[in-house]
């Protein structure tokens, strides 16, 4: 099952042309890929967070896994 | 491949990304497991980044937000609570394993009380072996 998502042609362009750059199938594709790293790199400063609060607080993990 | 966590295995994700924990979220990020927890221990989370670690609330939902785990409600495993108390002593794994008996799946964790559970009740992965089976 498709939907249809409303965005400008300028940004259509931009997903045919990473599109065709990457060899991707369809923009389902680079929409898809596109959102894992953004969901990792939301993971990534969520880590890099916890760990500078860590050192904030003298803390180790073994404080935290007791 | 469906399998429930527990509160160590995050927080040692979130310490590290590059250790086994840190593997197993970006494999989850990646769509190559499926991850999923009781709100036990999102609860145990959000009281630990608050408490210790004083979190604003802004911060602790950004922050579980970042963390691909499907969460579990307690009602969902409430039925099998009795049963997952019956194999532990330790009280804070249990919501853990009703988790996996009411979902049909299986754990991941480094803890020992779980680790020590029959494999007829439930399957409970070291977190190297199952980096090794999902890299398979």
């Amino acid at each position: 099952m498709v939907t249809t998502v409303a965005i400008s042609p300028e940004l259509a362009k931009e997903l045919k042309l990473l599109k065709m750059e990457e060899g991707l199938a369809s923009i389902d594709e680079v929409i898809e890929k596109m959102l894992i790293e953004y969901k990792k790199r939301r993971f990534l400063e969520a880590s890099e967070k916890f760990r500078e609060r860590m050192k904030e607080k003298g803390l180790k993990l073994e404080d935290l896994t007791k | 491949m469906n399998i429930v966590v527990d509160t160590n295995i995050l927080f040692s994700a979130l310490y590290d990304p590059s250790s086994d924990a840190g593997k197993l979220i970006l494999f989850a990020l990646e769509r190559r497991v499926d991850l999923f927890a009781p709100e036990s221990v999102k609860l145990e989370l959000e009281h630990d980044l608050r408490k210790k670690l004083a979190y604003a609330e802004a911060e602790v939902r950004e922050t579980i937000a970042a963390l691909p785990v499907k969460w579990v409600e307690s009602g969902a495993y409430a039925g099998a609570m009795d049963i997952a108390k019956g194999q532990l002593t330790h009280e804070a794994d249990v919501p853990v394993l009703a988790c996996a008996l009411a979902l049909g799946h299986e754990i991941v964790s480094g803890d020992k009380h779980l680790l020590s559970i029959k494999p007829k009740i439930a399957r409970v992965w070291r977190l190297g072996q199952l980096i090794k089976e999902i890299q398979r």
